[in-house]
């Protein structure tokens, strides 16, 4: 069963991973406007809009709340945009998915497994070798701390797959924007 | 529970047993004459005796201990051997006969394996080719000698889901002389899984592994992976790659972590090496299980074939190729061979002239491939004697390469019987110093993980 994208949100604040603030129409333009129904591929239906005025959020968040039954605000954060989440694998239980996001997935097309709990070393050193870590650590110095610590939290979620997509890593601080939980 | 009984047994009937030349049972029997060092029965209702070996109508009727009991009878006859078997007492058994879960025959494999767990007797298979195991001189692969030869003995076992393609591989490694101490056929696994037979057989000194693996059961991973952990080396091929199961999840989690990349990840992870084409498989026998581990990245080729040596070291990728810098090598070189990376000893080069490019430049580079084309004149089949000195001499790995004709066969024969890495065409060169990288990341991992495993998690 997925949940709806604001209680992938509650779930996420309760684990201590951080969010970009969200709500409703009060938290003001520019924003995210996305219907909160529990859609796999959001965009595809045309379920995401990006607000620059009050006046553009305040139509879309009619729209989708009529069309999907009910909408979130979010505000937009900034950084490099990152697949991460957890999953029950049936043969090898509970591990870790990190992942290229947004543009930069179709292009990259790597991912990478590793087992829960999260171990940082073993993270290193399988990144070493592979395009995602050079995306990691190119030209900005981005906060890896906190995306360890996102994954840290991940392994101890009880879901069949709870997904971060994107996590937006920035230099200081990361916020799970889109969280996608399968019980 | 050791597995003794099902790879060195004191003694074993062959359930099945027959005088009829191609029948598996034949062929077994065959086999386990020349090499086994134990007692042999036979069990056959029709013979008293079978190539010589006393044949019973029964287990039951067999008059001494039977410590394994290897079945090649047909699959309406298993359940009753088993219940022989059980009042028998055998320890073990390895049941070849095909026709259960394979091909959906679920409910008499559940019944087989029930009734064998209740009693404590080990199980390899059903369908499977059973056991080959250089030491005790147990061999349960119904292929005949002299057209399939064994392999010579070395410390790697192959473990197979596949019994063709252990059969296969090990046929290919008798050709050219390369090491196979164990083959292990597990067939449908309904007891003994690749877990066990690791830890058994690291326990009786092997070190190297070379695993086919379709599938885990649920569950099994965990115990799959620390397997791993503790073997030198370890490299497993996994077949069964398709995404057609994958296609239905609509997560992106599982587009981009679908099963076989979950297995890939957490091998390497594990300290052992997915391989992934058939030319790492080759390698993997014929150089990795040879050599010492890699420490560093920086490669060395050492040539008397400058075209060879260029695409070499186009394909080294995760390598540093430094050119060295020798007065004193450039001294002792003729005029025309000068201190390079790939390094050229030209088409007139010796044995002495490897060996002095060796003696001097191996120590500055973790890792040394050396390529002999022997149509040029004056090098011998010897040139693998100095590839070993330097190898021993610097504990890095070294490589011989050569490919062509009967002189490159010979040298071949050398590496082996010296105990070297050896390719036998630039692919499978190049996909040895690849494995070699990717098992230093392995260990590396591997070591991060132990690490993290005995420090108190944090926060």
């Amino acid at each position: 069963m997925l949940l709806k994208p604001s209680e992938g949100l509650k779930l996420a604040e309760e684990l201590g991973i951080p969010v970009p603030p969200w709500g409703g129409p009060e938290l003001g333009a520019p924003a995210y406007v996305k219907a909160d129904a529990p859609i796999p591929h959001k965009s595809d239906l045309k379920a995401v809009v990006f607000a620059e005025t009050q006046e553009e959020l305040e139509e879309a968040y009619k729209r989708l709340s009529k069309r999907f039954g009910g909408a979130i605000v979010q505000k937009p954060v900034e950084g490099l945009e990152l697949l991460v989440s957890s999953k029950e694998d049936r043969v090898f239980g509970k591990v870790l998915v990190l992942a290229a996001g947004g543009l930069y997935a179709s292009l990259l097309k790597e991912s990478l497994v590793t087992l829960c709990p999260f171990c940082k070393d073993v993270l290193e050193a399988k990144l070493s070798s592979r395009k995602l870590g050079r995306m990691l650590t190119f030209r900005r110095k981005l906060d890896l701390n906190c995306l360890f610590d996102v994954m840290r939290k991940l392994c101890d979620v009880k879901a069949k797959t709870f997904e971060i997509n994107p996590l937006i890593l920035g230099e200081e601080g990361c916020w799970a924007v889109d969280v996608k939980v399968w019980l | 529970m050791s597995l003794s009984s099902l790879f060195a047994p004191s003694s074993v009937a062959v359930v099945g047993a027959t005088p009829k030349v191609p029948k598996p049972g034949y062929v077994i029997l065959a086999n386990l004459k020349v090499r086994f060092k134990g007692k042999l029965y036979a069990v056959n209702p029709k013979y008293k005796d079978v190539l010589g070996v006393p044949c019973y109508p029964s287990l039951k009727e067999v008059p001494d201990e039977v410590e394994l009991a290897v079945v090649a009878v047909p699959t309406k006859a298993v359940e009753k051997v088993v219940d022989d078997a059980i009042e028998k007492g055998v320890e073990a058994m390895i049941i070849i006969t095909a026709g259960f879960s394979e091909v959906g025959n679920k409910d008499l494999e559940n019944r087989i394996k029930d009734k064998l767990k209740e009693y404590g007797i080990r199980l390899v298979g059903p369908n499977c080719l059973g056991i080959y195991y250089y030491p005790s001189g147990l061999d349960t692969f119904f292929f005949r000698e002299p057209g399939t030869p064994r392999p010579p003995p070395s410390r790697l076992a192959i473990i197979s889901q596949s019994g063709a393609l252990a059969a296969s591989l090990m046929d290919w490694a008798a050709l050219r002389g390369i090491g196979v101490g164990a083959a292990v056929s597990l067939g449908n696994k309904a007891d003994v899984g690749e877990s066990e037979v690791i830890t058994y057989l690291l326990s009786e000194g092997f070190d190297h592994f070379l695993i086919y693996l379709e599938g885990l059961r649920e569950g099994e991973g965990r115990a799959f992976l620390e397997a791993l952990g503790n073997a030198p080396r370890v490299g497993v091929y996994k077949g069964g790659r398709s995404k057609a199961s994958e296609r239905a999840v609509s997560s992106h989690t599982a587009s981009v972590a679908g099963d076989y990349k979950v297995y890939k990840d957490l091998i390497s992870e594990a300290g052992a090496v997915p391989l992934e084409t058939f030319e790492e498989v080759s390698a993997f026998l014929s150089a990795v299980q040879y050599s010492p581990p890699l420490s560093g990245k920086r490669a060395l080729v050492v040539t008397d074939a400058g075209g060879i040596g260029v695409m070499l070291a186009d394909m080294l990728e995760g390598f540093e190729m430094p050119k060295p810098l020798d007065p004193e090598l450039e001294r002792r070189l003729p005029s025309y061979v000068r201190p390079n990376n790939p390094m050229d000893v030209a088409g007139d080069a010796d044995d002495e002239r490897y060996r002095l490019v060796l003696e001097r430049l191996a120590p500055k580079y973790d890792l040394i491939i050396v390529v002999a084309l022997m149509e040029s004149p004056a090098t011998t089949l010897f040139l693998a004697d100095v590839v070993k000195e330097s190898m021993e001499r610097t504990g890095k790995p070294h490589l011989l390469l050569s490919f062509g004709g009967s002189m490159s066969g010979a040298l071949e024969r050398r590496a082996r019987e010296l105990g070297i890495p050896f390719a036998s065409s630039v692919s499978e060169a190049v996909a040895f110093a690849n494995l070699m990288l990717k098992f230093e990341l392995a260990k590396r991992c591997l070591e991060a993980r132990k690490a993290c495993s005995s420090s108190p998690p944090r926060g």
